[in-house]
């Protein structure tokens, strides 16, 4: 049986990409238990305790972690907590500035509430240094002002100073891995640990959560749809969930039809060999 | 002497000192043991001078052989030295440097991350068949899960997001912990041959 050009598939792909993009459907979607876990971890922040957030990804995964980003910086603001930005790759900090404008637009004071620190090099070692003598890695922000100068940062000696550690993380890339903070972050200094990943990274960062050795795990764009959807503060990530939606039915409907050729194909060539 | 011995002798020596200082009380271990790890992310820095200079020869050489698709290699030369420029002379926070990784960086790799899905859905069309009983549980637990993942599940039936999730916690979950904990094990045995001198990698390739 002749099959489907692969080219029809890319136009297909990229029309029910795009159009519930310019024209969302508005599906129904409910909050999994996950997220309402984590949203619980987040919501027990007291006033005035900081909270470290890493962006450990770059731009391949900002589609999926970016909207999560915003919305526990959201959250946290709420919460008026003190934000210290880090990046375990050389792209993150980046990522950091553009996410930390949500704070900017919420009243927030860059120094004052929250603080990019910019990349640590050294991946796991660079955990493992910073938890133990956080001046030894850190010793002046993204915009070159040294820490003693940031009042955020006052009392910030060691991992143990914060009350919630959150890396965002794309995974496998000889940086800081979320095996790499459950490790040094959980194990060695017993500060609590939450994780966001990409949907990729999902089935292997589980166990962790199951383990209770992470409070959190937020798992790709639909998280952070039902992120938006707790906060009542519905963004991006709401938007991308109806293009998600019909790539996925697509893709269903591709493997449906070639596994139906692919059995027609079969029966065909037995009942030629029989005949 | 200074390539192998050397070297060698560092090794065994910090990394028994790393292990003991995690296991042992003492505190003259512990601040050696934190003084070593300050160090580590200083010397790893410097992975990005070596990287560097090791692009700049490989593409180097491809560009003075004309070798196939050289003129890419000459684009990498023109916004390496563009990033460089700007992010050692003006600093990283300048528009300059920004419109660098904004306009061409981020675009470029989302360009490239999102035509995944496109080769994605080709591929699940030719090669995602039930030829057997073991790939056809795959097909269905995963169809299961992709529906319902995304808000069109719960269109088809509200119970679609705790069956994939049912299938993420128990099947999927127990797969996981098997790669983890034999990872786990081979992760401190190649360490252990390592610190011991057996494994020599990390010093001329060979073993």
């Amino acid at each position: 049986m002749k099959s489907i050009n692969p080219k029809i598939i890319y136009v297909l792909i990229l029309l029910v990409v795009a159009i519930p993009l310019v024209r969302p459907f508005g599906l129904p979607m409910m909050v999994m238990k996950p997220t309402r876990d984590f949203y619980a971890v987040v919501d027990k922040i007291q006033p005035g305790d900081t909270v470290m957030m890493s962006w450990d990804y770059a731009a391949g995964s900002d589609v999926e972690l970016g909207p999560i980003a915003n919305s526990l910086l959201i959250h946290l603001a709420r919460k008026d907590a003190k934000i210290v930005a880090v990046s375990s790759i050389p792209d993150g900090p980046m990522f950091a500035e553009a996410s930390l404008k949500v704070l900017e637009g919420l009243g927030k004071v860059y120094g004052e509430d929250f603080v990019n620190l910019g990349f640590f090099a050294g991946g796991e070692s660079g955990i493992a240094a910073w938890a133990e003598n956080f001046k030894s890695v850190f010793r002046a922000d993204w915009r070159k002002t040294p820490v003693e100068q940031i009042p955020v940062l006052k009392g910030i000696e060691k991992a143990q100073d914060f009350a919630l550690i959150v890396s965002m993380n794309t995974g496998p890339g000889g940086y800081g891995v979320p095996d790499a903070w459950v490790r040094q972050i959980h194990v060695a200094e017993k500060v609590p640990l939450a994780l966001a990943v990409t949907a990729i990274m999902g089935p292997q960062t589980q166990p962790y959560l199951q383990s209770g050795q992470i409070q959190g795990l937020l798992i790709g764009l639909r998280s952070a749809a039902e992120y938006e959807k707790l906060l009542e503060n519905p963004g991006i990530a709401t938007a991308q969930m109806d293009a998600q939606s019909a790539a996925h039915a697509v893709i269903l409907a591709l493997i449906v039809i070639g596994n139906v050729t692919y059995l027609l194909d079969r029966k065909n060539k037995n009942k030629g060999a029989s005949a | 002497m200074l390539k192998r011995t050397l070297p060698l002798a560092l090794t065994v020596f910090v990394g028994f000192l790393i292990v003991f200082e995690y296991f042992v009380d003492i505190p003259a271990l512990h601040s050696a043991g934190s003084a070593i790890t300050g160090w580590m992310p200083l010397i790893q820095s410097f992975a990005v001078v070596t990287g560097t200079i090791n692009l700049i020869a490989v593409h180097g050489h491809s560009v003075r052989t004309k070798r196939q698709g050289w003129y890419y290699s000459l684009v990498l030369f023109v916004f390496l030295a563009a990033t460089v420029i700007v992010g050692l002379g003006q600093g990283t926070t300048v528009p300059a440097y920004r419109f660098l990784y904004d306009k061409i960086l981020i675009p470029c790799s989302s360009t490239m991350a999102g035509m995944t899905a496109f080769f994605i859905a080709s591929a699940s069309y030719r090669a995602f068949r039930a030829t057997n009983t073991d790939s056809a549980l795959l097909l269905i637990s995963a169809g299961l899960v992709m529906l319902g993942r995304v808000p069109i599940g719960e269109f088809v039936s509200v119970k679609m997001p705790d069956v994939a999730q049912w299938i993420m916690d128990i099947p999927s979950m127990a797969g996981q912990r098997v790669f983890l904990v034999c990872a786990g094990i081979g992760y401190i045995s190649l360490c252990l041959r390592t610190i011991v001198g057996i494994n020599r990698t990390h010093l001329s390739g060979n073993e």
